[in-house]
């Protein structure tokens, strides 16, 4: 009882990270499998809100959360306006992005600021993230993009290890979250610690904005538009690049709150986080039907269960193992997921 | 008629005279190893260091050693590409779990060489190591055809993240020691002891694995050429009229998969003796991504252009290794900019 | 004319639903040797789908459909392209990144039977295989008039030249009955004047012809039956003429409002 609800918590975890996954994939049909490395950077943007870093790692993520913003906002307001005019506005950005994060890294900020503060960096992240390794792709052969994205989860994976201008390799943990263990409610031996609850209303309150989001505003229906048929979507009118830049940030924004989270759950946070976690929440996105948003929750949330389960009942150094044993079974069964519809081969 | 038959001749000339050389070369390159050279990069480094940050860069040389070992590696490499070669190159099915195949060669080998000295009782199955190789390459097969069996109907996407998917399993069950038999997250280490006389010296290693590669760039240049490879190519284009034409797809794609596991077994079973160990570490995902991109690099299809990539790439990362994890910065960064750049890979025709 | 003709193809009783949607309904016709058949409607009329029930890609929901007496109705498209029908597609697919020739040796793999240790060791049969299905291929490519393209690759062709290399790839598995989906589809005038010929000199090497087209004016020239179908069941079948002054199938086109009109 006490392994499925913390498989819960879990799975909740892993369907935030998923919808990035699936939100990305519905759109461009492309596995972002640097989306866990986003992850991992805009959890540790909140942490170098969060505590007082050291002057050259201030830098670095300011110089990180600088160049990104640059590219992103540049290339937005290029879509618009002139090139000098996306330059200057580019380097605004940049400036201000750069002095934000370099001053909030040198000084303590509050954890749910921390986590605020962070969300434009990881956006523009993914932005700069598509628009340089994704967006010279579209129309490739499907090969060619998905290994860019390994590159690009090498590069963000590796870069976060780089000293003294990154975190260099050991475990950090955000301070004074001692809180999140206290146990809020107990019942028959099964006791729910204030980060199961802080998880799961977090959680389940961004999954319904996303699907008010996607459902009820016009930009949510242009980007329902544009996964049913990009070209067709232009033609209506919709800035589909537009569209897709704003599924990766979507989907890192969403990310981001999830790597708080799962790193706040882990105790610790490393440049290696979002490895795991993101091919985890990756295969929940797969097991729900990729592409299919209800489908990563209920992934992602049925993954968290087995594998707290059956991590407890079979042998818990197989529990990684377990996530990519429950994908293979229900690939077998149901070859595009659980709620996904296989396409229909035009012949 | 004639004139065309005379270029066709001179050819065919040309062509004998690259594989002569390119035999020739691997003949001798042993005399040339090990290789080894050290910059000074610290003088250089510092004044900008010093200007910069205001303390010295703490680099002081650069050092780059490629020994007999690396051309050996080198060589192993190319085996495994040309296998996935045969599964991404020939037929399309993006493999990203290749090394869980390796494995098993690695760890049959290890196995069965261990038995008898550690254990007395047991029987080994073979008593020479070098017929330990095909039972290596049929298990490496074996698993193989099972999941081709059971996942090579998925597309595209999903095969890949199931493939990567088994490639975990794979790696955890042998950190988790597996049927008691793959020690756990130790490895099995074989001993000078155990490990067969033939190998020790490193030369022997090096021309087997040298020869097993040219035999499998070989394989794949004659079974490109055939009425199978064409197959294999037309599987890759379009599913739908492949079968119109008369292809069993499924059945192509299975032996396409299931042929790779001869490749990987049997470089697996070389990588155990050249590494003396199985361990997990070796064989993770990691491992996989390298030999896809010695693939792409090369030229997905193309076997000189994935040959040549494969040694270009391991000795790079060895070049590279001074650079601790700025090595795998640059390689993921060099794969963004390859794909965006020349995506076709160093020897692919250019995209259409 | 008077003699009995064999029957290649009969479609019987055939029906094929998409969930709700009935693609194809209760249709029956027969496709008698050496005859050039086509198949006619409107847009949307299910002619495509029939033509892909009789090639494996779906199966038949109820019906069935047979090929000299054995029903296809559980074989793989594979298997019924060994058995003798080759196809070509609405909307071309060649194997864009290959030769010319290599696309018209690949319409040869059924006619083939070289393994992967005959290539390996480079024995008798891969020769000789690969000896015979290069003469053969360029043989194709001179009959459907794509000679001295061989090297070329498959998507740089011209458009009118893809068609004809997707008839000359269906020709390599030596079919006896030919299905072409639209073979006039965005040909100039002199093009199908052509691509008539062409069929008709299939036709002379004793391959059925089973077509799909809209061009009115093309198909009332080359066959000698046709069969109308209209929101997916057979309205007519007749000769040319009688489907000209057919009302129903007046009634279909101009009903649906289609340009295509009847010639």
């Amino acid at each position: 009882m006490q392994q499925a609800l913390n498989g819960l918590t879990l799975g909740l975890l892993y369907a935030l990270i998923a919808l990035g996954y699936t939100l990305v994939y519905g759109i461009i049909e492309l596995i972002n499998f640097a989306h866990g490395e986003l992850m991992m950077f805009g959890a540790f943007f909140a942490y170098s809100f969060c505590v007082v870093l050291d002057p050259p790692t201030a830098a670095g993520m300011a110089t990180l959360g600088g160049i990104s913003a640059f590219i992103a906002v540049s290339d937005r307001v290029e879509g618009v306006r002139s090139r000098g005019e996306a330059v200057g506005a580019g380097l605004g950005a940049a400036l201000v992005f750069a002095s934000f994060a370099y001053h909030g890294g040198l000084h303590r900020l509050p954890l749910v600021a921390s986590v605020f503060a962070a969300l434009p960096y990881a956006a523009v992240l993914a932005m700069a993230l598509e628009r340089i390794a994704y967006r010279p792709l579209r129309g490739q052969d499907r090969l060619i993009p998905l290994i860019s994205a390994i590159g690009a989860s090498l590069f963000l994976q590796n870069l976060g290890q780089v000293e003294p201008w990154f975190f260099g390799t050991e475990r950090k943990s955000f301070p004074e979250t001692d809180w999140v263990k206290d146990q809020v409610l107990a019942y028959h031996g099964v006791s729910v610690s204030t980060l199961q609850v802080v998880i799961t209303v977090v959680a389940i309150a961004m999954m319904a904005g996303l699907y008010f989001f996607i459902h009820k505003t016009r930009v949510g229906t242009a980007m329902r538009a544009t996964a049913q048929n990009r070209k067709v979507a232009a033609l209506m009118g919709i800035d589909t690049d537009g569209v897709i830049v704003l599924t990766f940030a979507l989907g890192a924004v969403l990310a981001a709150v999830g790597g708080v989270l799962y790193a706040l759950y882990l105790g610790s946070i490393y440049p290696f986080i979002g490895y795991m976690a993101g091919i985890k929440a990756f295969t929940a996105a797969v097991l729900g039907g990729i592409g299919n948003v209800p489908g990563a929750m209920v992934g992602g949330v049925l993954l968290g269960v087995l594998e707290s389960v059956g991590a407890a009942f079979i042998d818990p150094g197989y529990k990684d193992a377990i996530a990519f044993a429950v994908l293979i079974l229900v690939l077998l069964v149901r070859p595009s997921g659980i709620f996904g519809t296989g396409p229909v081969e035009k012949v | 008629m004639t004139a065309e038959g005379g270029i066709v001749k001179r050819r065919k000339l040309g062509k004998a005279a690259a594989w002569l050389g390119v035999i020739l070369f691997l003949a001798w390159l042993p005399s040339f190893l090990p290789f080894s050279v050290e910059w000074n990069i610290g003088s250089w480094l510092d004044p900008i260091w010093l200007r910069l940050f205001g303390h010295s860069s703490g680099i002081e040389t650069y050092r780059i050693d490629i020994g007999l070992h690396h051309a050996t590696l080198a060589a192993l490499f190319v085996i495994m590409a040309m296998g996935l070669n045969l599964s991404i190159g020939f037929a399309g099915l993006l493999d990203l779990g290749f090394i869980a195949f390796v494995a098993i060669g690695a760890y049959i080998m290890a196995i069965e060489l261990t038995r008898v000295p550690l254990n007395s009782d047991s029987v080994r199955v073979f008593s020479a190591w070098w017929a330990v190789i095909p039972l290596c390459i049929f298990g490496a097969v074996l698993v193989r055809v099972a999941l081709g069996a059971t996942c090579l109907r998925l597309r595209g996407d999903y095969l890949a993240i199931v493939t990567l998917g088994f490639g975990e399993i794979t790696r955890v069950a042998l950190k988790n020691d597996l049927f008691g038999l793959t020690g756990g997250p130790d490895g099995i280490f074989l001993s000078p002891r155990v490990m067969p006389e033939f190998f020790s010296d490193p030369e022997p290693l090096y021309y087997l694995a040298a020869a097993l590669a040219l035999l499998s760039c070989f394989t794949l240049y004659r079974w490109k050429n055939s009425r199978a490879g064409r197959a294999w190519e037309a599987v890759r284009e379009d599913e739908v009229a492949a079968a119109a034409c008369g292809i069993n797809v499924f059945r192509a794609k299975i032996w396409a998969y299931g042929l790779g596991g001869v490749f990987a077994g049997l470089a697996g079973a070389l990588y155990a003796l050249h590494n003396t160990t199985a361990h997990p570490t070796d064989y993770d995902f990691i491992e996989s991504v390298k030999v896809v991109v010695m693939v792409v690099l090369g030229g997905m299809g193309s076997i000189a252009g994935v040959a040549f990539g494969s040694v270009v790439f391991i000795l790079l990362l060895e070049v590279l290794r001074g650079l601790a994890h700025y090595r795998m910065l640059i390689f993921g960064a060099t794969l963004v900019a390859l794909m965006v750049f020349r995506p076709q890979g160093l020897a692919g025709r250019a995209g259409k | 004319m008077t003699e009995a003709r064999e029957v290649v193809l009969s479609v019987q009783n055939l029906t094929r639903r998409f969930g709700g949607l009935v693609a194809v309904a209760e249709v029956s016709f027969d496709v008698l040797a050496g005859e050039i058949v086509a198949l006619i409607g409107p847009n949307g009329a299910g002619k495509t789908t029939l033509f892909n029930v009789v090639t494996g890609v779906y199966q038949p929901s109820e019906g069935d459909v047979f090929y000299l007496d054995e029903s296809l109705a559980d074989l793989q498209p594979h298997e019924i392209c060994r058995r003798g029908i080759a196809r070509t597609f609405q909307n071309i697919r060649l194997f864009n990144g290959m030769t010319v020739l290599e696309n018209v040796m690949i319409g040869r793999h059924t006619r083939t039977g070289a393994g992967l240790h005959d290539a390996l060791f480079g024995l008798r049969r891969h020769r000789h295989e690969e000896k015979d299905g290069r003469e053969r291929a360029r043989h194709l490519l001179e009959f459907v008039g794509l000679t001295g393209q061989e090297a070329t690759i498959a998507s740089d062709l011209p458009y009118g030249h893809q068609r004809r290399l997707e008839i000359a790839r269906a020709l390599a598995s030596e079919p006896k009955l030919l299905l072409l989906d639209e073979p006039a589809a965005g040909l100039t005038p002199a093009e199908k004047t052509e691509l008539k010929e062409l069929i008709e000199a299939i036709r002379g090497h004793g391959i059925t012809v089973l077509l799909i087209e809209h061009d009115m004016k093309f198909v009332m020239g080359i066959s000698d039956r046709v069969v109308v179908l209209d929101y997916g069941r057979k309205i007519a079948e007749g000769i040319p003429e009688e489907i000209r002054r057919n009302p129903a199938v007046i009634e279909a086109y101009l009903g649906t409002g289609a340009e295509t009109g009847v010639a």
